[in-house]
């Protein structure tokens, strides 16, 4: 900032601070709601039986198959140009297996960490428990 | 030899697209052989003016591909790929996690960009940043290859064209217009905006009007829920505009006493220098890449209080010594984004790159 000039933008700028702190103006406007979380849904929902349910289910299902069995009518024809095609179908296909195994071992890593969390919750649960017992006026 | 210019989406009157066009003309004048090449091209993009990414010609080693990065594409990829010398132009991409709650697509894309981006840290022979701000985060990323910063080419000219007569006669009602141009889009905090322009519609001036000009994505629920805040608030004459002519762009340029930006993600922000142009004087928070675009220029807020903000908005808006400041300041600022200075700095990057410098 040029202080040399006669226009002292800071200066102004605290003269403002200091007048809205004398009058004492706050706002009192609603806050702006911002996008919910996805996450803050989630935790509403959360159901540990439901979640080990539907790992076991991601864990059976998670592949792809690139070569499903083809039945109905004309189904030689619908072999072949499958077959013809396989050039640009079978990469994405094996691609999107591979993120959906690394998936299905990220899962795997959270249901492993959560367990592991509750079981560290419960022990120090009956920590928190036994050293209740031992303040005064609790025995 | 040729030089090509790649980029994701090409669209005229966006920042990047008109800075594609304007380094495309001046490659074009140091005799070059050039195109463009788009993923996707704007309805406004006439024939011939771009080609499609897939059509990409064979490359030699010679040839220099110009980069634009500004998102998670596929060409990202593509790009580090490719057989030839490669310049990036970095952009900047917006953080994902503004887009929570709003866009899951946008989101996703943005924290791929960001990983894409990283993966380019050793495949790229020059990188041109378009601010000191963009250029850190490159460092930080690890880019082994030299960086410039080489800040967006603005035609300033095309400022000094006809406006839209009908809307300057609809916005000539001697009333204070507030103005804010950018997309609509979480990091520019448009909600910021609006509730320091309540505060002061309801301390200072309740005859004021607020334009919000920018474009929202049809996937995105964010300009759904300003609109719901605006209602929330029963703050009146706050107007959303997109898809403006540029003669009616101008318009609101010619007539807006205060151009306001909370914005809290920015690479660059052309908006800042169009405002600096036309004399608005600036109120901007200080945040990302705006610091070092208004240079010392216009007024920098260091906290989002509307009533502040808004007190602030009053004083300059009134005071005509501090405007006036303000405006030279700005006018200072503003020589050093000159299109003679930007063209003749792209120039000369340009030719050490192909003489081997």
């Amino acid at each position: 900032m040029d202080e040399t000039n006669s226009i002292n933008i800071e200066q102004i700028m605290d003269e403002i601070r200091e007048d809205i702190r004398r009058k004492g103006i706050v706002s009192d406007l609603p806050d702006f709601k911002k996008g919910k979380r996805p996450a803050e849904d989630a935790a509403e929902a959360f159901d540990a039986e439901e979640f080990a349910l539907k790992l076991g289910a991601f864990e059976d299902e998670y592949q792809v198959n690139a070569f499903p069995e083809i039945g109905g009518g004309r189904s030689f024809i619908k072999k072949v140009i499958r077959r013809l095609i396989s050039f640009q179908t079978a990469p994405p296909i094996s691609e999107q297996n591979i993120v959906n195994m690394d998936t299905a071992e990220l899962f795997q890593m959270v249901g492993a960490y959560m367990k592991d969390r509750d079981r560290r919750i419960e022990e120090l649960t009956k920590e928190v428990e036994e050293l209740k017992k031992r303040l005064p006026g609790e025995e | 030899m040729k030089i090509l210019q790649l980029l994701t989406t090409l669209k005229h009157g966006d920042a990047i697209g008109n800075h594609v066009f304007i380094l495309r003309d001046i490659i074009k004048e140091m005799g070059y052989e050039t195109a463009i090449y788009a993923e996707f091209t704007g309805p406004n993009i006439k024939p011939g003016e771009a080609l499609s990414a897939d059509r990409l010609p064979r490359l030699s080693k010679d040839d220099i591909v110009i980069y634009h990065l500004s998102t998670g594409t596929k060409l990202n990829r593509i790009f580090g790929n490719l057989e030839c010398r490669k310049i990036m132009i970095y952009h900047n991409i917006t953080p994902g996690h503004y887009f929570v709650g709003y866009d899951s697509a946008a989101r996703m894309i943005c924290r791929k960009g960001r990983r894409e981006l990283q993966a380019l840290a050793e495949k790229v022979d020059l990188c041109l940043a378009v601010s000191g701000y963009n250029k850190a985060e490159l460092d930080s990323m690890g880019f082994k290859c030299r960086t410039e910063v080489l800040p967006i080419i603005i035609p300033f000219e095309d400022y000094k064209r006809e406006s839209d007569g009908e809307r300057d006669r609809l916005l000539d009602d001697n009333r204070t217009k507030i103005l804010f141009v950018g997309r609509i889009a979480p990091n520019k905090c448009q909600e910021d905006v609006i509730r320091a322009f309540a505060e002061y519609k309801r301390n200072f001036d309740k005859d004021a009007r607020l334009f919000l000009i920018g474009s929202s994505e049809v996937k995105s629920t964010y300009l759904g829920k300003l609109k719901e805040y605006v209602d929330l608030l029963g703050t009146e004459d706050v107007e959303f505009l997109s898809d403006l002519s540029f003669p009616a762009l101008i318009s609101y340029y010619k007539a807006a006493d205060l151009f306001l930006c909370m914005s809290e993600h920015e690479g660059f922000c052309v908006p800042l220098l169009e405002a600096m142009a036309f004399d608005i004087p600036i109120i901007a928070y200080d945040a990302a890449a705006i610091p070092e675009t208004l240079g010392g220029a216009g007024i920098l807020l260091k906290e989002k209080d509307p009533v502040f903000t808004a007190a602030v908005m009053d004083r300059v808006i009134k005071d005509k010594e501090l405007r006036n400041r303000i405006t030279e300041d700005q006018r200072r600022r503003l020589e050093d984004f000159r299109y003679d200075k930007i063209r003749d700095r792209f120039e000369k990057l340009l030719r050490d790159f192909i003489a081997g410098s």
